[in-house]
Order: structure tokens, then C-alpha cells, then sequence
């Protein structure tokens, strides 16, 4: 069933914001604190706080291609815990040697090591399958975004509940036959040539 | 078997590395208690585990510990944790 802790609950319309423009990587992750701000879950203040983590610890919060998970820790300017998605108009880099440029922005808002924890293995799952994080990053706006973010919840819950597997379970939104057989194909080899994954282009190739 | 999923803060890109790696192993039919840490405790909880997941640049944070450091590139590529577990971990080749 989708709960409290689902990511379409703590990604409330307000947190998602498409094609922003940002001049450089802080910049960017000052669009996912005014994401998360928006949507109440954290204050001004997190954005600073978030840029500080990588100040101090470096870009390994760009945790996949062109993905960054952009965060900082439990404090007062966490307000509840919570999500925002930001894509960008134009990738910015964030210094990581490997998966730069950046056009994903996930922003987390965490009260504990617990609560969002249902909400970023959905997230995970979402991006790990080609076809719909191109679908994700392909959505016109943000009800786009959520739609998809709700139709897989239902799948995996319904799924869940047939005691059947879930991997390659497509979500409405997927509409096609071929981006299901994409799907199911990209998920055996995920194993792309070189280890090189085009954010964008790997689903359409394999479609 | 301890496996210790290291991140900057211990809750974001550390929680996917540990659900990550619970996946894989359960695809290579292993067993493993997989916990996270932050790098400010990870050369402490380093002396109680038998391997360290972890980022390239974490890595070179951590240092000299006693596991071996296996570094993720791309954290939501189950493909890429699975192989490096295989050859990582004492059963992953069979």
C-alpha cells in the first residue's frame, strides 16, 4: 500500500521543479533547497547547509550520471522530512571525476536515518530502470513527474499484493509494448559498454 | 560477514549503497549484515568489518583500514554492485 513514507508523499508537487536554470553546481542545489522549502520541509537555511556538505566532503553526492542526491544532515532547518526534484535547463558540473555533467538535482530533507528510507528506495528504483527515468526526465511538467511517481507505486502495490515479482512490472505510464520489452530488456543488462550510461539516450536506444 | 556502506552524512547515498548491496547479495545467494556509516565514524566501525562500500573519493578519506575498500561508481546500477561484490566478496565466484 502507499503510506506516510512513500515517495509520492513526500514529494508533493511544490518540491518538483523542471528545467531551472542554474550557473554552477551550488546554484543548483539552491534550486532543490527552494524545492524543499516550497513544499515545507525544510527553511532557507538547508540550501546553505547542503552546499556546505559538499563543500566539506566533496561532489560523491553525484551518485550516478548526471544524478546528484544533494543533502545534508538532521537540523533545526529540517522542518519535516521530504523530497524535491529539480532537472536543469542546462547540466552544471559538480567536480565529480566520473558522473558530471549534472542535470538531475534530488533534494532530501531528513529528520532521521529512518523516515525516507521506503521513499529513496522507490526513487532508486524509478532511476535504475532506463525507460522510465527517461520518461522522468522527459515529463512535460510537474504532475508529469508525479504521475509516474504514483502509477509505479500502484504497480509494485498491486504486484505486491499478487505475490508476483515486481521487476519489470510497467507502470500505466509506460504506454507501449516495446518500452515494456525495454524495460525488461535494460533491467537483465544493465551492463552498459564501457560503463558509460547516457542519462537521457539508453532507453530510446534500447526501444 | 559485515559489510559497511560508507557516505558523508550516513543517511542519503550510504542508505542506497546498503540497499543496494543487500539487493545483490541476494542475487549471488549470499549473506551479509550490511550496516551504515558516516565517514566521521568509518575508520572506528572500519575495525568490525570485513569489507567498506564506498565512493572513490570517500575512499581516499578513509584512508588505510583493515577491509578492503570497494568503491561504487554509479549507485543505482545494480549491475555494477553485483559484479564488484562477486569479486569482492570469499563465495561470490562460484
Amino acid at each position: 500500500m502507499v503510506g506516510p513514507g512513500s515517495l509520492s508523499a513526500l514529494l508533493p508537487l511544490r518540491a518538483i521543479r523542471l528545467r531551472q536554470s542554474a550557473r554552477d553546481w551550488r546554484d543548483a542545489v539552491r534550486r532543490a533547497g527552494e524545492a524543499l522549502t516550497a513544499s515545507g520541509a525544510a527553511s532557507p537555511a538547508y540550501a546553505d547547509e547542503m552546499i556546505a556538505t559538499v563543500e566539506q566532503l566533496g561532489p560523491y553526492i553525484v551518485i550516478a550520471p548526471g544524478i546528484a542526491l544533494a543533502h545534508s544532515r538532521p537540523s533545526p532547518a529540517v522542518l519535516r522530512t521530504g523530497l524535491a526534484w529539480v532537472t536543469l535547463a542546462r547540466p552544471v558540473r559538480f567536480g565529480h571525476p566520473e558522473n558530471d555533467p549534472v542535470s538531475l538535482v534530488v533534494g532530501l530533507a531528513a529528520v532521521d536515518d529512518g523516515a525516507h528510507v521506503e521513499a529513496l528506495a522507490t526513487l532508486a528504483e524509478l532511476l535504475s530502470d532506463d525507460v522510465r527515468r527517461a520518461e522522468l526526465l522527459d515529463a512535460p511538467d510537474a504532475a508529469g513527474v508525479r504521475a509516474i511517481v504514483t502509477a509505479y507505486e500502484h504497480a509494485t502495490a498491486t504486484a505486491a499484493a499478487g505475490g508476483t515479482a515486481t521487476a519489470t512490472t510497467s507502470a500505466p505510464a509506460a504506454a507501449t509494448a516495446g518500452a515494456t520489452a525495454a524495460a525488461a530488456a535494460t533491467v537483465r543488462d544493465t551492463a552498459s559498454p564501457g560503463g558509460r550510461t547516457q542519462i537521457r539516450q539508453e532507453g530510446e536506444v534500447e526501444a | 560477514m559485515k559489510i559497511l556502506a560508507v557516505c558523508g552524512m550516513g543517511l542519503g547515498s550510504g542508505l542506497l549503497l546498503r540497499m543496494q548491496a543487500e539487493k545483490a547479495l541476494r542475487q549471488l545467494g549470499l549473506k551479509a549484515d550490511v550496516e551504515v556509516s558516516d565517514i566521521g565514524s568509518a575508520r572506528a566501525a572500519a575495525q568490525t568489518a570485513d569489507l567498506i562500500l564506498t565512493t572513490a573519493e570517500l575512499a581516499e578519506q578513509i584512508g588505510q583500514v583493515k577491509p578492503p575498500i570497494v568503491t561504487i561508481r554509479n549507485f543505482i546500477d545494480l549491475n555494477e554492485m553485483v559484479e564488484k561484490l562477486r569479486s569482492a566478496l570469499p563465495g561470490g565466484q562460484a
